[in-house]
């Protein structure tokens, strides 16, 4: 369709910045912060200009792609193109590579390998946002974690080499699972490109009988065992309830602007690869086992806000605000109506923005204090004004209060669910509904701790925040508002892609 | 199929039995003696000295060791040698192959080769039975993990390796022989 | 004669390279290195000459038979190159490290190339023979070079149990051979194979129809022999000992060129006895039962070879275990019993050369630094050697098999295979145990780059650094480019004639 290759400008420049930052001296530092920041301003500034000028938004075809053969002996190709579906999620996450680079300014254990690692961190994530060959996408899901592995692990808090390896076990063991699958559809399709197998699958033709044995393994037919490989591969990284245990860990022992990247992205990446990857394949398993994936959702809703209603640290809590708040992406898909699709979407967006405005404020009073201890502070409002403005607004967002980003996203998954054809669902969004309440409670009563109350006489002395925190915070603040007023903002751009995908999901296969 | 083999079952019992009937027949026939000298390793009428466990010097196994390959090498040159002589007059299985003289060289080269083993063995100095060099006592190493050397403590030494190398390797080989 | 040119060439220059020693009374080593180095230049350029020769002949090409004993084929040229590369590495190590140059006296290079030649002769025949001929010099040269230091008490143990075990196995191997001698009447495998039963010799075939026991008595034996060499469970337990106590290049030597070699013997003998042109019905379904015996050991190694490199102090140890579990990853190319997994498992071979010539380059690095090879003492080392640390990285990438190296696209191939075959959950198996080797191999990651700068100073190693910098940059090239290694890997199992067997 077009000749200017953009989407692979967009991934790869990165990569050329990290190339140019090897070149700079090791204690230059100030040519390192601005090599690392243009990388990453130049594909924010072309992913805005992708949004708003050069997508078309009335078609839910594939666009900008590029094909090319990489390796023909394989039959793997360099495939790439978005659609609705990824176009909001590439922005978001150049977007936030972009502002995680000032917000790691402070770094000062060698800033030089923490922000080539953080470039190749940004490749990774969206060549899996932009990738429709099978096997491009897993490189790139794999690639990922490598320098996550390091950015915890070298830079991380006191426990840190604990969770780097166990971010990177968790990962690796869903994925090879996930790797096993693919070979298996590589195999009985003949191809690796996502949109022929999706093909296939709406005819009925991905049925494993080019396999041996009709493509059971274990005893299980093939449909279910592709279905369940793939997704415990991407449930991980949501993280769902049985397989979150990875993630506080992950979050609390990451340096800010890393938990910002594993909250707001990488969480992403295992609903966008549901969607994209899992769902679409074996449309009818799926159609089976909607109930279980919905159960998954509320039970990860309602334990990860209660159980972050119990924490004393406030990164902890703000990560397992995470887990419930990526329920309600799995919620959403399971209802299989178009109002549940739309609020998932919007809910990743939001939760992105969200999730991360809520790790820079945690980290902002970790910079201070050096604890994150919630008991221990107390009537910082009185001293930190901005601060608490800030923190509130970004919280009520969380909260999912009228008038911002994450009540219409709530809103519409909710809707959605309660208006699905299995009548069980109404009973997931009642319980759904005691998983906000928690989340109003945690989030108010850390408001109240940290806050209100009388101050602290250690704190009296702290500045507000200073104004490269806020240049971190505010745009994504914005967004919070914005798009709470003017959802279409979101909503357009997927919509093709949204009701083509749920007629898929729902009819075929 | 399986009753080809009972041939070599019959064997195999029999043989079994010849051995244990002949032990327990002589086990039951022989004088039994009592006496003490009776159980010597040696009923040559020398007394033994010592346990039979000591430790020979370590020259009777190289010299024996040499004569072993070279004992074993004669093997291969004899059958070399009757087809040589069949290729060589025509007759025989060897004859019309063409291999004479490949044969005849190959059975030099085959010479050659072991020369070289002599002459290693010889210029090594395994074939003097006197030893002339002395060498420091063996001290054995107290721990199994060993120290390793790093490049650092090497560092000093650079210009003459090749000299220590040298005397490393002798000094190993009087080790072995004291 | 020129077909066995770098054989002939080999065999001189270890000749050469044992009378120079002789005549300057060892007081160079170096200059007998160099010479090496030299010479193994030139056997590399007689092998390329020679596969071009073959490649260009097509492969249709009859593999050219010297004395009816020795094939010359791809397949053979492949593994000979890779042994020429590797057998130049550990050469480098020798020469690059202070340490190992003051062992390293001329009989350290004569023996490597004694070694070399043992391999050339056993990785191009079909005849039992000359191949139990081949597996022994290689295995003698080993025994000597693996108790080269021989004041050391590891390294005398370690070449004391190489010897046991290793006359035992051959020994076992031997005497599976004179059974399938005596059965069939010959010690060609091709004849054997292929004999139709109503002349002698007769071929496997025959005998298999006639009575099926001691054929498979005698293939059990003789894989138990080949096991062994390539230190397959139950016949691993050699392993760690003597790769601990060898010498750090010796111990490349042994996991990299030494076990490659038992490769691709195995991978011919399975091949040709079992998949060849004409073989019979009968024989072809029998070799998928072994394909399942070959699957269940693949299985048992991979597990017990990751797990047990889990607790591993000693870095060298822990190679050593993950090279048994590489074992088991190779092993599932050959358990698929079909040409494509053949060349899987060659492909996965070259990587496996690769990245372990790194890893075990980087271990002799930081054994010459910190004098110590436990991983502990590599902490904060990658910020004060961070290219060599670097670089270490990419080999444990490509060793636990992550995108995008080398050992990736070697396990995703070899993956494929074992889908396409049926054995579904020997895969599972095998994904889940890179997620466990993963856990060890990034034990080295962590000391190296997640503990706080090491106080110590390194000194520069220039050539072995800029080595190890070459073969990471290998490793993660053939990772994105696959194209050469799958093509020559193709090139190779084709050479070898092979049908898919009846399945």
């Amino acid at each position: 369709m077009a000749e200017f290759p953009l989407l692979s400008w967009i991934t790869f420049i990165p990569l050329i910045g990290m190339a140019l930052l090897l070149l700079v001296p090791k204690n230059n530092k100030t040519a390192i912060k601005a090599v690392s920041l243009v990388a990453t301003a130049i594909p924010l500034v072309l992913a805005t200009w992708l949004y708003f000028g050069l997508f078309d938004k009335t078609t839910a075809d594939l666009q900008w792609k590029e094909r090319v053969d990489w390796i023909p002996l394989m039959k793997i190709q360099y495939f790439i193109g978005i659609d609705g579906l990824s176009l909001s999620l590439v922005w978001l996450t150049t977007l936030l590579l972009f502002l995680a680079v000032p917000l790691s300014f402070s770094i000062s254990k060698t800033p030089k390998a923490f922000f080539a690692l953080l470039l190749l961190l940004e490749v990774g994530i969206l060549g899996v946002f932009v990738s429709q060959d099978y096997f491009l996408f897993y490189v790139f899901w794999e690639i990922m974690l490598l320098p996550m592995y390091f950015l915890i692990g070298i830079w991380g808090g006191p426990r840190r080499e604990y969770a780097a390896i166990k971010f990177f076990l968790y990962t690796l063991a869903g994925s090879v699972l996930m790797l096993v699958a693919v070979i298996a559809l590589r195999i009985d399709t003949g191809s690796f490109s996502i949109p022929y197998m999706m093909d296939l699958a709406g005819q009925g033709l991905l049925t494993g009988a080019n396999l041996p044995g009709g493509g059971e393994l274990l005893g299980m037919e093939f449909g279910t065992w592709i279905f369940w490989f793939l997704f415990v591969g991407f449930a991980i990284k949501v993280p769902v309830f049985p397989f979150h245990t990875w993630l506080p860990d992950a979050h609390v022992q990451a340096p800010t602007s890393i938990s910002v990247i594993l909250a707001g992205i990488l969480l992403k990446l295992g609903g966008y690869g549901m969607i994209r990857a899992c769902f679409p394949l074996v449309p009818e398993t799926f159609r089976e086992n909607c109930s279980v994936l919905a159960i998954l959702g509320v039970i990860s809703i309602v334990y990860g806000a209660y159980v972050a209603l119990g924490q004393t640290d406030f990164k902890r809590m703000v990560a397992y605000s995470s887990v419930s708040h990526m329920g309600y992406v799995l919620l959403g898909f399971a209802a299989l109506t178009e109002w549940g699709y739309y609020g998932a979407a919007t809910q990743m967006f939001n939760h992105g923005t969200s999730s991360a405005v809520m790790f820079m404020v945690v980290g902002v009073i970790y910079d201070r204090a050096h604890h994150r201890d919630l008991n221990g502070f107390g009537g910082i409002a009185q001293v930190m004004p901005r601060y608490w403005a800030m923190t509130t607004l970004c919280f009520f967002a969380a909260m999912g209060l009228p008038g911002l980003a994450g009540f219409i996203s709530e809103a519409l998954t909710l809707y959605g669910a309660f208006i699905a054809d299995d009548p069980t669902f109404k009973i997931y969004v009642f319980i759904s509904m005691m998983g906000l309440v928690l989340t109003a409670a945690f989030l108010l009563y850390a408001i109240q701790r940290v806050f209100l109350g009388d101050l602290n006489e250690k704190y009296k002395d702290y500045k507000d925040m200073s104004g490269r925190e806020i240049f971190c915070q505010a745009p994504l603040l914005f967004l919070c508002v914005l798009l709470g007023v003017f959802p279409y903002l979101l909503l357009d751009w997927m919509e093709p892609s949204v009701v083509q995908l749920v007629e898929f999901l729902a009819t075929q296969g | 199929m399986y009753f080809d083999y009972l041939t070599v079952l019959i064997f195999a019992s029999v043989g079994l039995v010849f051995v244990f009937a002949n032990l327990i027949i002589a086990s039951v026939l022989r004088p039994k003696r009592t006496v003490t000298e009776g159980l010597e390793i040696y009923e040559c009428g020398e007394e033994t000295i010592g346990e039979a466990w000591v430790r020979f010097d370590i020259r009777y196994y190289t010299v024996a060791l040499v004569y072993v390959i070279f004992a074993v090498e004669i093997a291969f040159l004899f059958p070399w040698a009757i087809v040589l002589r069949e290729s060589l007059l025509g007759e025989g299985a060897a004859a019309g192959l063409g291999i004479g003289v490949f044969a005849l060289v190959e059975g030099f080269v085959f010479i050659a080769i072991l020369f070289l083993g002599l002459a290693y063995v010889w210029v090594k100095g395994d074939l003097d039975w006197v030893l002339t060099y002395s060498a420091p006592a063996y001290q054995p190493p107290t721990s199994r993990m060993r120290a390793i050397p790093t490049v650092d403590t090497l560092e000093g030494d650079s210009e003459d390796d090749s000299e220590d190398a040298a005397e490393d390797t002798s000094t190993d080989e009087s080790e072995d022989a004291a | 004669m020129g077909r066995i040119a770098p054989e002939i060439v080999l065999t001189l220059l270890s000749m050469v390279v044992l009378t120079w020693d002789l005549v300057t009374k060892g007081r160079d080593s170096r200059q007998v290195g160099y010479l090496s180095l030299a010479g193994l230049a030139i056997v590399g350029y007689l092998l390329i000459d020679q596969w071009n020769g073959l490649r260009n002949a097509g492969i249709s090409a009859e593999p050219t038979p010297v004395f009816a004993m020795m094939t010359i084929d791809t397949f053979g040229i492949f593994f000979k190159l890779f042994t020429v590369g590797s057998l130049a590495a550990v050469m480098l190590f020798v020469l690059s490290d202070k340490r190992e140059r003051k062992h390293g006296v001329g009989e350290y290079y004569f023996l490597l190339l004694g070694a070399g030649i043992g391999i050339f002769f056993m990785v191009s025949t079909s005849n039992l023979l000359l191949l139990m001929l081949g597996l022994e010099l290689l295995s003698l040269a080993s025994y000597s070079l693996s108790g080269f230091h021989k004041s050391e008490k590891r390294s005398a143990e370690a070449s004391l149990k190489y010897v046991i075990f290793g006359g035992l196995s051959a020994g076992i191997m031997l005497y599976g051979i004179s059974l399938l001698y005596g059965l069939t009447g010959t010690i060609d495998l091709i004849e054997m194979g292929t004999g139709d039963g109503t002349s002698w010799p007769v071929g496997l075939a025959a005998q298999f129809a006639y009575n099926p026991a001691p054929v498979a008595i005698a293939i059990v034996l003789i894989f138990a022999g080949f096991a062994y060499k390539v230190s397959v469970v139950p016949f691993h337990f050699w392993t760690p000992d003597v790769y601990e106590g060898a010498p750090t290049p010796v111990t490349t030597f042994l996991a990299v060129a030494s076990k490659a070699a038992g490769f691709a013997v195995l991978l011919r003998f399975v091949g040709l006895l079992f998949m060849a042109e004409g073989v019979d019905a009968t024989v072809a379904a029998y070799g998928d039962r072994i394909g399942m015996l070959l699957a269940i050991m693949a299985a048992i190694t991979m597990t017990l070879g990751n797990l047990s490199a889990l607790r591993q102090a000693s870095m060298k140890r822990m190679l050593a275990y993950s090279s048994i579990a590489h074992a088991g990853y190779v092993l599932m190319g050959l358990a698929v019993m079909t040409p494509e997994g053949f060349s899987a498992a060659m492909y996965y071979l070259g990587a496996y050369y690769l990245m372990n010539l790194g890893a075990f380059g980087f271990l002799l690095y930081f054994e010459g630094v910190t004098g110590s090879e436990e991983i502990d003492s590599l902490k904060g080392m990658g910020w004060k050697a961070p290219l060599v640390s670097i670089a270490m990285v990419a080999f444990l990438v490509s060793l636990t098999g992550l995108p995008p190296t080398v050992g990736f696209v070697g396990k995703y191939l070899l993956f494929v295979q074992g889908i396409e075959a049926g054995y579904g959950w020997l895969v599972i198996i095998a994904a889940l145990n890179s997620v466990v080797s993963l856990f060890y191999y990034f034990r080295i990651a962590k000391a190296l780059f997640l503990s706080e700068p090491a106080e110590r100073s390194v000194a520069p190693q220039p050539i072995l650094t800029g080595f190890l910098a070459i073969l990471a940059v290998g490793t993660i090239l053939f990772g994105i480019y696959t194209a050469p290694l799958q093509s020559w890997a193709d090139s190779g199992t084709a050479s070898l004639e092979l049908v898919n067997s009846a399945k």
